[in-house]
């Protein structure tokens, strides 16, 4: 039992930190700094400066581009990237259909694909949720009927996030309507600019537009963009998901969240003195802290004991998701009454408007219902607890 | 990074499993013969002597090694006085005794011939180990001291009593009047109330009346017990954050049983989804704790300060809140039978229930946790615009 890091740990956080400190861009620290939000341009910019290091997609085998580092260094990485307010990897590419493409495409796909993953020439979108399809994912309904060379796809998805800025859609589709729930299933490759396929904006509670509703109507695909097997689609989606699931507990994001709150309860007062030396209010932040070291220690003892059982990644999605939201609770509850104005238009690149208080106040109510969606994507709490308790139960 | 137990670490919780099966101490306390059996098969073993030096016929073993132990003491509900004698009443006389001091009483320590016991809370105290009122002043060649202590574990039946006490005339929280006495628990003046806890062990109440102390009896240097006695506790803070998690780990595995064999409505309770996601909440809690434990039980040795107090009280907190938590639920789970003397069950509340209030607890240490947290918030993005109160 050693919980230190390794000097070669050490190294390779002060070499990620060279990086950041020599090639992250000005004006995106900047926009980091004031909390305005990022747009298409910026991920893309700073995801081809990491592909140009070659540090875009780390976890990746070394044949297909990865780095070839260890659990803890990913970890590091993810942390140190957070640390700066760099744009967060966009995840459809390179997280969730990169792998699946590597491990179950054909070499034709892998060509086509995986170099314009990693260079971000194309940008991608999820299409798995439907409107009647949540976290009963395998009642999905959007239908791809065979005709010659093509699928014929006629459905809906919705919540599908950056689907405005994306160039291609990985969608789960029902290539059999008779058979069993999951096993009709399967994984397409759409181009977005297919005819019959548009996109529609939600609006969500913070003010932003990142998902949208996607419709598909006589979308004709060609049957090459159908990954591995017909009706095999679930069991992609299945290894799709354990892979989102594995990086969802946010460390970093939390991180970066609780070094603004420390900021935040230092600089507003109560009773003459810093928040933070306010007793209730250090109790509840210190509470908070507690749990981030926990789910810190968890994250690192999954990563380096290999994760000996199923339920670890829902474990830290669970405790993850709510520190994430737990910490921009206690951000809008540090700033007291200036929670209240509502300037989430603020927070847009385009805004010139005049502020109301201080730097820090503007993004805490929307950042507050922005969050939400932590406890509900990538497999609700609620699911998770299923996972866990199927693990310990058997049932 | 490694959260794993070594070989050396993985033989200890091994023996110890073997050990107290043997002597079957989930069935309770037994008689004074079977406990003074348990006790020496402890020494024996080389559980007592866990963290003595080699030098006084111990093993050395870090605190990590004494989590390890303390784990498998929690498992198996064992009430043998390893915490204060071992961990407590071992760590006191390691870090402030001089080469006499351990020489005299650590072989028979790991030997298991002397219980001792950490006299360091008063009545009025709650956990603020400055805040003492017992009193040694200096006459002849030695000390007089007088006062009282509370809830002192294993002061039942420590041949040995570490008292904390101030000089005469400093200040009640002072931390720097603070010096650390060796008191013979038979002296003359020393009276014990002794009492069970919630969980079965024994403590006791002490006064101390007039009690005549020779020269030798001044353990570590005068004025400086405070940085001693903050040690000792988190020692032993860790120390039941480790048996608390041993516990709950039983807990949990009792409930995951009864869940998969009660039946009501027609099907197992495990059927039904609300209980589930009980159990799911209950490993969620329990799987975090574990990780801060490991980490307690990593640093409380440790020589930074800082960094020994934050793990301890995060643990510490933890194991308080989170082990509460899970208890209850347990108990609920199970329904009546939860609630008896005659399932094993109630034994391993109780111990998390006595975890939950020893060496400080959840406002404690969340006070100090913050503490610290608020100095390093400070330190890293610079005061503010100062204190203008």
């Amino acid at each position: 039992m050693d919980l230190t890091h390794s000097s070669e740990d050490i190294d390779f956080r002060n070499e990620v930190r060279a990086f950041l400190d020599a090639e992250f861009p000005q004006e995106l620290a900047e926009k980091a700094r004031t909390e305005t939000r990022f747009k298409r341009d910026d991920y893309i910019l700073w995801q081809k400066i990491l592909a140009k290091k070659g540090w875009i997609a780390p976890h990746w085998p070394k044949e297909y581009g990865g780095c070839g580092w260890t659990p803890v260094q990913l970890n590091i990485f993810d942390e140190e990237l957070t640390g700066v307010g760099a744009p967060r990897v966009m995840p459809f590419g390179i997280r969730l259909v990169g792998p699946v493409i590597y491990t179950y495409g054909t070499d034709a796909q892998k060509a086509k694909y995986l170099p314009r993953i990693l260079s971000s020439d194309d940008f991608w979108c999820q299409g798995f949720s439907e409107p009647g399809a949540g976290s009963d994912l395998a009642s999905l309904r959007t239908s791809a009927v065979r005709e010659g060379d093509e699928y014929v796809v006629n459905g809906q998805k919705i919540w599908t996030s950056y689907a405005q800025y994306a160039d291609l859609i990985f969608c789960l589709v029902r290539t059999d309507p008779d058979a069993k729930k999951q096993l009709g299933i399967s994984f397409l490759l759409i181009d977005m600019k297919s005819p019959g396929v548009s996109v529609r904006p939600i609006h969500t509670l913070d003010g932003s537009h990142i998902v949208n509703e996607v419709f598909l109507e006589n979308v004709r695909v060609p049957v090459e963009n159908l990954v591995g097997e017909e009706n095999k689609g679930w069991d992609y989606a299945k290894f799709l998901l354990s892979n989102e699931r594995t990086g969802i507990a946010g460390i970093g994001m939390i991180k970066a969240d609780l070094a603004l709150l420390h900021k935040i309860a230092l600089t507003e007062r109560r009773n003459g003195k810093p928040l933070i030396e306010d007793p209730l209010f250090q109790a509840r932040l210190a509470r908070l802290e507690i749990n981030r070291r926990a789910l810190e220690l968890t994250n690192l003892r999954m990563l380096t004991t290999g994760g000996d059982s199923g339920m670890f990644p829902s474990i830290l999605k669970i405790k993850g998701s709510q520190l994430q939201q737990r910490s921009v609770e206690l951000q809008m509850e540090a700033v007291g009454p200036y929670a209240l104005p509502w300037q989430s238009d603020a927070m847009e690149p385009s805004w010139n408007g005049t502020p109301v208080g201080p730097q820090h106040v503007r993004a805490r109510a929307p950042t507050y219902f922005d969050r939400r969606k932590t406890t509900v994507y990538g497999g609700s709490t609620e699911v998770q607890k299923n996972i866990i308790s199927k693990t310990l139960l058997g049932s | 990074m490694d959260f794993s137990y070594s070989d050396e670490q993985r033989m200890l919780s091994d023996s110890l499993e073997k050990l107290f099966t043997a002597h079957n101490t989930a069935a309770g306390g037994g008689t004074a013969a079977q406990a003074d059996k348990l006790w020496q098969a402890c020494a024996e073993t080389g559980l007592i002597g866990l963290t003595v030096p080699e030098d006084h016929g111990g093993l050395a073993g870090s605190s990590a090694d004494v989590m390890v132990a303390a784990i498998q003491i929690g498992r198996h509900a064992v009430q043998a006085p390893f915490l204060s004698t071992a961990v407590a009443g071992a760590g006191a006389l390691r870090l402030a005794g001089s080469d006499a001091q351990q020489a005299q009483y650590l072989p028979a320590l790991a030997e298991g011939a002397l219980k001792v016991a950490c006299a360091f809370g008063e009545p009025d105290a709650r956990y603020d180990l400055a805040d003492v009122d017992t009193r040694a002043a200096a006459q002849g060649d030695g000390y007089v001291l007088n006062g009282a202590k509370s809830v002192v574990f294993g002061g039942d039946d420590a041949g040995l009593l570490i008292v904390s006490a101030r000089a005469p005339d400093t200040e009640r929280h002072d931390q720097s009047g603070l010096s650390l006495y060796l008191v013979d628990a038979d002296a003359d003046g020393v009276e014990r109330t002794a009492y069970a806890l919630t969980d079965g062990r024994g403590a006791a109440d002490i006064t101390f009346n007039d009690v005549k102390l020779p020269a030798t009896a001044l353990l570590g240097a005068q004025g400086g017990g405070y940085d001693i006695i903050e040690a000792v506790s988190d020692l032993a803070a860790a120390a039941i954050c480790a048996e608390a998690l041993g516990a709950l780990e039983k807990v949990i595995g009792l409930t995951k049983e009864y869940l998969g064999t009660r039946r009501q409505f027609g099907k197992t309770l495990g059927e039904f989804q609300v209980l589930q996601h009980h159990l799911a909440d209950m490993v969620l809690e329990y799987e975090h704790m574990k990780s801060l434990v490991y980490e307690a039980g990593a640093l409380a040795g440790s020589d930074d300060t800082v960094a020994r107090q934050q793990a301890v009280s995060a643990a510490k907190v933890v194991v308080a809140e989170e082990g509460r938590r899970i208890c209850q639920q347990g108990m609920q789970m199970h329904g009546g039978i939860g609630l008896t003397e005659e399932f094993q069950l109630g034994q391993f509340v109780k111990r998390v229930a006595v975890a939950d209030f020893a060496f400080g607890d959840a406002d404690h240490h969340i006070a100090r946790y913050g503490g610290h947290m608020a100095r390093a918030a400070a330190a890293a993005f610079g005061e503010t615009e100062g204190h203008h109160g």
